[in-house]
This record gives structure tokens, sequence and C-alpha cells, in this order.
């Protein structure tokens, strides 16, 4: 068995905790200098993702790289080095009444550096946009081992490419983020959900109705009902084919004013449930909706991401359905981000060609469908990271005049570069 | 150049296509005078595939190209260094499909912004970034230099609204990256094409995120005896945690140029004045508005006036984004510089702008997007006498040194263009702007496209004594 295919995509790797950025660039330089491969990591949460390295090498762990540099919470930013926890720079923000409102599925074992190299995001999306809406500042540890930076500490800033974009969501193989300045924002001061048990027939009028509601929710999920028998829903006691999320957060009078409306505004919708949950921002039903789509369920061999239009996300669960019963759904519905969960017992064979088939529909709506989690031994011919584009020509170019002798993460992402 | 000329006829036809002195003197300047040179030539395409054609006719030729907009760059972004081929995407401005449903829409680069919005407004959606210049400048020209707007404080910037772009490489090569979808796997190659000056390519389409109008607002001006006060309440209302859509700051002495162009009814003998607006529901927007109106009110404002019409508030936008010609009335020349500091240094800085301007006897008057701690100082000068121009320069350098000794940066949206190019140094290592040389180099290695531009040319060293000058340059 070739090193690749190995179920521990680590095994055989050193790994190293620097206790600085100059010990972490001797680390570079030395690799460099042999050529292994640096697969940069914050706490190992989502080592998952993407391919095996094609080398071995050396695993660069930055969870030493912790320190709060500046935050001048009164300007509404804050400079962190990349390994500080989610949970700590919450608690951090949590002080001033602050927070970046970017969902993490687990908030207690990932760092930032992490949650950036995977650009994930969940619910909060659709009314708070992404990690690239929030990142203004960021230093890199080049293929040389060198420190640079690009971007600043202000909110407005064009001086200079601007590098914080080209490193979320590159999975680190760019180089090692080791500080990040980024933008902040208020705790809301109140927060709700509006839950809507449905059937399949009305699921896409419904989604074409809170399109044009008069209020503005910040998230919008739909989840089918093997998803919400999952034990963090299972509380909520749903029986009906589909539930959705209508999450608003805002001040109290706009929050009340909000959920009164949206749920008049649904109330006629037929065979249908309306509740009104009044939940703090940090709530367990907040957090278990951002946790979801990265749970691993038991026995479960993968979980595809597929990315369509918002109009097209009812037909696509019903697809996904209908090709994958008892499959575990969960759909960002406002920003047509579906997220599915295999059950267990699925043969290879026939996943193989469900994911396919899942595949080529995304790719129809001009769309794409990738596989967050798979199980290692099946990743050698699934599409990890669904249909290249013709644009992957560019990828490379970029790669190749950043990190010319392919030291980090090599292979592991997009076309496996 | 003859052969080139032929072949870009070939490609465009004889009447898209400048060659006159006398027409190509428009094209030797932006927006940003100080500086002119003359291009040998403007095409005008109207397809991707025809500036496909020009960029491989311009590369056969080893003549350098450039793309421009509607030219109101304040950075020399469209100055022709060494003369070539300017692009214009002027007669590229097709909005070909707006996706409600979706929140996007395709449009070509030469869509001037203002249109788009109009465009939109019947459904009740806008496209956010509302740069001053939104009556003129393209969206080819805003993706090209991330520009900002009055309503970015809460909206973000042009990047936060592009999903896709249709790039023609410097190369020739017709690339699309992102799309109307969000989340393509890979590089965020948008992201980084956003911004990027031109030094990456032509856009000749984008896919942008469309916003839905917020169903109320409400517009206040707060009346204040000093700067002092006025800045002190914009870094008062950010750090209460408040988000208003926009926090303009506008001075004394462009208040009377506005007056007595708009005739609003700005008070002018106001140290300065705040347009403070907050938008969105009508549930909880009062409540909004009066906790800023307590905090200017607390800090010094003389009187909170409420533009509560229509026709009121529209007055007081037209006046705000035309600010720049009304500048025209108190002198011959100005110079804008568009440094940012955190929004807690804003009082520090507008206290250095007036010692800066005393100190070079030059008028300095000050309108700008003050919640993003992003400054407009504006210069005044006649360019007939070389010394004030000597001396424009050196205040704009000093003004920005200072900026970048707070923690900000020398420009918040007009770009680097050949303006602030020596800056670069002053706030980036030579490993740094290293890195910035290698991405360029992804997409235009030879340099041809847009050369000059954003990125001091390696070797040539910066001389103190002209990074002033090179500074408005
Ligand atoms: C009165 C006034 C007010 C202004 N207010 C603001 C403001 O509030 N906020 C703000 O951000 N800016 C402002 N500006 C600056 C300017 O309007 C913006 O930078 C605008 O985005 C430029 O658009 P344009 O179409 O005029 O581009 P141009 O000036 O033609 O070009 C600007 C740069 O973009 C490049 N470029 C143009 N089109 C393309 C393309 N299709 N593909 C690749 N590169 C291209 C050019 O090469 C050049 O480097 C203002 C300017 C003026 C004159």
């Amino acid at each position: 068995m070739s090193f690749s295919d190995s179920l521990n995509p680590l095994d055989g790797f050193q790994h190293k905790h620097p206790s600085d950025v100059l010990e972490a660039c001797e680390i570079i330089k030395q690799s460099a200098a042999n050529l292994d491969a640096i697969v940069p990591s914050g706490s190992g949460s989502k080592m998952n993702i993407g391919y095996a390295p094609s080398r071995k090498g050396v695993v660069l762990g930055t969870k030493n790289l912790n320190k709060v540099i500046d935050y001048p919470a009164r300007d509404m930013t804050v400079t962190v080095q990349a390994g500080i926890l989610i949970k700590d720079l919450k608690e951090l923000l949590g002080k001033e009444n602050q927070r970046l409102p970017i969902d993490d599925p687990y908030p207690a074992n990932s760092s930032l550096g992490g949650l950036l190299a995977t650009n994930t995001s969940g619910p909060r999306r659709f009314g708070w946009g992404t990690l690239r809406d929030y990142v203004i500042g960021i230093s890199i540890l080049n293929d040389e081992g060198v420190e640079t930076k690009a971007g600043g500490r202000v909110v407005k800033n064009v001086a200079g490419y601007d590098f914080c974009k080209l490193h979320t969501g590159a999975l680190g193989t760019l180089g090692v983020i080791s500080q990040v300045t980024l933008k902040v924002r208020p705790n809301p001061e109140a927060s709700a959900f509006l839950l809507l048990t449905l059937n399949l027939a009305n699921v896409e009028s419904v989604l074409d109705r809170i399109h044009n509601t008069k209020t503005r929710p910040v998230a919008v999920e739909l989840l089918n009902k093997t998803a919400l028998q999952h034990p963090l829903f299972k509380h909520l006691a749903v029986t009906s084919d589909y539930g959705i999320f209508i999450g608003f957060e805002h001040s109290t009078e706009a929050v009340k004013w909000q959920t009164e409306t949206l749920a008049n505004e649904l109330a006629d919708v037929p065979n249908s449930k309306l509740e009104i949950i009044n939940t703090p921002s940090d709530s367990a039903l907040w957090q278990a909706l951002g946790e979801f789509q990265a749970a691993r369920i038991s026995g479960c061999p993968l979980t595809f991401k597929a990315n369509i239009p918002s109009s097209k996300v009812a037909t696509f669960a019903a697809f996904a359905l209908d090709t994958i019963p008892g499959v575990l759904l969960q759909a960002h519905a406002g920003s047509g981000i579906v997220f599915g969960h295999i059950p267990e017992g699925i043969s290879r064979q026939v996943a193989f060609n469900s994911i396919d088939m899942l595949l080529q529909k995304a790719v129809r709506y001009q769309g794409n469908l990738v596989l967050p989690y798979c199980l290692p031994e099946w990743k050698a011919d699934f599409p990890v990271w669904g249909q290249t584009r013709p644009d992957v020509k560019v990828m490379r170019k970029v790669k190749e005049s950043l990190d010319p002798k392919a030291l980090f993460n090599p292979g592991r992402f997009v076309d496996r570069i | 150049m003859k052969r080139l000329l032929d072949s870009l006829k070939k490609i465009v036809g004889a009447d898209a296509i400048i060659t006159a002195a006398s027409e190509l003197m428009v094209y030797e300047c932006d927006g940003f005078t100080i500086d002119k040179n003359r291009p040998d030539v403007v095409v005008f395409p109207t397809t991707t595939e025809q500036v496909s054609k020009i960029v491989e006719a311009c590369n056969y030729f080893e003549v350098p190209f450039l793309p421009r907009g509607a030219g109101t760059s304040l950075a020399g972004g469209c100055l022709p260094v060494g003369g070539g081929v300017v692009i214009s995407l002027a007669r590229m401005k097709k909005i070909f499909d707006v996706d409600y449903r979706n929140r996007c829409a395709l449009i070509e680069a030469g869509v001037v912004n203002l249109w788009l919005t109009n465009h939109l407004k019947p459904q009740g959606y806008h496209f956010a970034p509302d740069p001053s210049s939104q009556g003129a400048c393209t969206i080819g020209g805003n993706v090209a230099t991330n520009s900002g707007g009055p309503h970015t404080l809460k909206y973000g910037v042009t990047v936060n609204h592009i999903m896709g772009i249709e790039l023609v490489l410097p190369d020739g090569e017709v690339i699309h990256t992102g799309g109307p979808l969000e989340d393509n796997p890979g590089y965020d190659l948008t992201g980084v094409i956003v911004g990027s000056e031109g030094t990456f390519g032509v856009a000749v389409k984008s896919w942008v995120r469309i916003t839905r109008n917020p169903d109320t607002y409400r517009t206040m001006l707060g009346v204040f005896n000093s700067v002092d006060d006025a800045t002190n309440t914009i870094s008062e209302i950010i750090g209460a945690g408040i988000v208003p859509a926009a926090l303009e700051m506008l001075d004394q002495m462009i208040l009377g140029a506005l007056e007595d162009a708009f005739h609003f009814g700005f008070p002018l003998d106001a140290g300065a004045i705040l347009i403070m607006e907050v938008d969105g529901l009508e549930a909880g927007i009062n409540t909004e508005a009066e906790r800023i109106t307590e905090i200017a009110l607390k800090h010094g404002a003389r009187e909170v006036r409420k533009a509560d019409t229509e026709a009121k508030r529209t007055l007081l936008w037209k006046a705000r984004k035309q600010a720049f010609g009304a500048v025209g009335r108190l002198a011959p020349s100005f110079c804008t510089q568009d440094g940012v500091v955190p929004r807690s240094k804003l009082p520090h800085i507008l206290r250095e702008i007036q010692r800066i301007g005393l100190k070079y006897d030059l008028k300095i008057c000050n309108v700008f997007h003050a919640g993003d701690g992003n400054i407009h100082p504006i210069l005044l000068f006649d360019e007939r006498f070389p010394d004030q121009v000597t001396r424009v320069l050196a205040a704009s350098g000093e003004i920005l040194d200072e900026c970048i000794r707070v923690g900000g940066s020398v420009t918040g949206e007009h770009g680097i263009g050949v303006e602030k190019i020596n800056f670069m140094s002053k706030l980036f290592t030579p490993d740094d702007l290293a890195m910035m040389i290698r991405l360029r180099n992804a997409f235009n290695p030879t340099n041809n496209c847009s050369p000059h531009k954003m990125l001091p040319t390696a070797g040539a060293c910066i001389e103190a004594s002209k990074a002033g000058r090179m500074a408005a340059m």
C-alpha cells in the first residue's frame, strides 16, 4: 500500500509544535532543504479534509502560536496569532460584548488558522457573510521560512494584493498562517428562531416566500426528518418531512417584530406547524445548527457539500433523498449550500454512483459538490474536490509561484495541487 | 506601431480606435492630474473575444497595454506609463442577467455603477458599493480598485459583492473565476483579482451580488463647533458597538463650497458636520437613531438635525457625493489623499492634518468616510505655481506617513496606482513585496499588462527626498 492510501494520513510524519514564529520558520527552512512536506495544523480537528499529503514530512502544529497581539476593542478589530482556539477568541471578544459571527462546528477544538484555511462557515453566513468578509490582515510563513504579511489592521485598506482572500480556504497549501487581523462585530442584543415543520411538497414555495419576506433573517436552515432525529435535534420532536429554522439576530424590538411578522406570513402553509424559539445567540440550538454539518455520524462513510443556487435547494434535497434514501440533509438554504451525511451500510459502488449523480446535478446548476469527509480508503477515486474547473490552471500557477517546491500540504487540495 | 494598428483595426474596426493626438489627450491621465502621459492608441472593444485578441496583438508587438473604465481613478491607475495601448471598456455596458431570486447579476465591465443600481431599483434591490463617483465610474473600475463608498461602512466594499469574474489574462487567455454561486472549490481567485488594479488582466464581466434595499432610513446631521468634537463622536459611536449605515464628516471649508453649490441650508458657522445614517427595518430604528443622537449631543454636538423627508435625504447625499466637484469653487487645483487610521485615532490625524496645513501654508479641507477611519484631506493649490505643487506633495507625504505611524494605511479605496507606489515599501518589507511580485508573476509574468502600477519596480531604490513628491504623482 502506498503512503497516500494509508488509513491515517499523517502516519510517519514528525510532529512539531514550535513555541514561537522564529522556531516555526526554522522548521520550514529545514523541511525546505530536505524537500519534506509541511502540513500546517492547528488543533488537528479538520485534518481529514482533502486527500492525504503526497509526501511525508513534518506536521507543523501552531497550538503554541496563540497569543493575542492587539485588541483595540473600540476600533472593532483584533489581531491574534493563528493558533488561538476559537473558544478562546470567543471568550476574549465576549468580554467586550463583541464577536466574530462565523459558526465553527467545534469551537473548543479548532484553531483560527484551521478555520481560515478551510473557510468554514455555517448558518449565519446568510446574514453575516463568511470569513473572507472579516479577515483584514494576515501573516504567512512562506516557503523560505520567512514571515510575510499583507493587508493591515484597519478596516478599509487597498494597499497591495489581497492575500487575505487567497489564503482563506486555501487549505494551507500556500504557506502557514501565523497571524490574523479580523474585523469584529458587536454582539446582537437578541436572537430567536422561527421553526416551521412541513411536508416535502411545500418546501420550495416556502423557501421562495422566505426569500421575499419583509423580515431579514440571518440564517435559513433546512433539515430533513432523518437529520432532525439526530441527538442534536431530537428534543424538538419533529415528525414532519422537513424543518426550516429561520434565525434572527438584532435588537430585541426588531427580533420580536420579525418573528411575529414571519409567523404571520407563513401561517397559511398547509400541514405545517410554527414555533417561535427565543434563544440567545450563543445557545445550544445555534451551536447544534453550526455543528451538524460536521457531525460524525456513526458508520457514515462520507459527507458531501454541494453549492447550488438557493432557488434549487428544495429540488436538490428531494433529488438527494431519492438517490440516497436515509441521507441526513442540512441546507444553509439562503446561501445554496447543502450538506448530506450518507447513512451507514451503503456500498462503495452505490455511494460512488450516487455521489456522481449529485455532482452532475450540481454542475448543471453551475455549482459543484465536494466531500468534506470521506473514508480514507475511498478517497482515491471519489471526487473529493468535485469537478475540476478550467481556472485550476491559474490556481496551479499561483501555487507554483508561491510554493515552487510544493512544500505545503502537497497533493491535498483541488486537483491534487 | 503601424503593424499593431493594422491588427487592431482588423479586430475592432477603424471606428473603435483613437490615434489622433487631440483625441488622445483625454486619455493622458485620469482623476489624478499631476502626472500625464499620452497613450499611442485607445481601443474600444465590445466583446470578450475582441479584448482577448487585442491583448494578443499587444503582446505580439511587445507594446504595453492598460485597461481603463471611466478614468475617475484618483491614483493615476489609468496613466499609460511608457505609452502603449489603452483598452477602454466603455462600450461594454450590457447588464445580461439579473437573478433576483438568487441575488446576483452578470454584467459587463463598462456598466456605470449607478446604472446598475437604477436598473435594480424597481425590484427593490441595489448594488451596495456606492463610491461618490458612482454616476460616472464603472463596475470594472470598482472591481480593479476594490472601491468603497459612504455605505460600505455597513455593507462592505466591492470585494464583498463580487462573486465571479470573466478575466482576459495578460496573455490573452479567457478564464472564469468564481461564478453566480458561493463556495466554489479552490483558491479564491476572484478575491485577489479584485483590487489588483488592472495588473492581473482585463476584467470584462463580473457576477455581482445584489442587495435588498433597506425598508427605511434615519438620516441625521450632527452639527459641531469643532472638528475635534465631531471626530470624538465618531469614535464613540463605533466604540459603543453601533454599526451605522454611513458616517461621513465634512468640515467648515467644504461646507461653504457645498452650500454655494447646493443650497442645502448647511450651518456655515459650524466647525464640522457629521452625516449619520442608520437603515434597515422600521422596528427598532428609532431607538438606534436616538442612541446616536444622544452620543453626538453628549460629545459636543450643538444640535442634531433630521433629514426627515426623502427629498432632503436625496439632496444631502447628492451634496455629499458631489463634494469633490464643489472643490473647484475653492481653488483651481486640488489633490485628495486617501489614508486610513484606526477609528479611535481620527481626532489625532485630523489635528495632524491641520498642523501640516499650517506648516506648509496650504489650505486643506476634509470630507470623508469617517466611520471607516478613511480620511480624504483635500489639499488646495494652483498647479501653475511649481512651489505650491512641491508643498502639496510634501504635505501629502507627511499626512500619509502619519497614517502609517499610527497603524493605518495610505489608501482605503483609491488604490496605489502610480501615485503612492513609493509608499509600498514603507507599509511592507522587501519580503512582503517579493511575495506580491510572485503573485503578480502567476497572472502577469511579462508585466506587459498595466506596467509600473502598484508595486515598486525591483531595483528602483526610493530616495527619501523624493518620497513626498512621488506621494501624489
Ligand atoms: C469625484 C470622485 C469621487 C470619488 N469617490 C470615490 C469613493 O467614494 N470611493 C472610491 O472607492 N473611489 C472613489 N473615487 C475613485 C474612483 O472613482 C474609483 O476608483 C472607481 O472605481 C474608478 O472607476 P473607473 O471606471 O473610473 O476606473 P478607471 O479610473 O478607468 O480605472 C481605475 C483602475 O482600474 C483599472 N481598470 C479599469 N477597468 C478595468 C477592467 N475592466 N479590468 C481591469 N482593470 C481595470 C485601470 O487600469 C486603473 O488602474 C472617486 C473619484 C472621483 C473623481
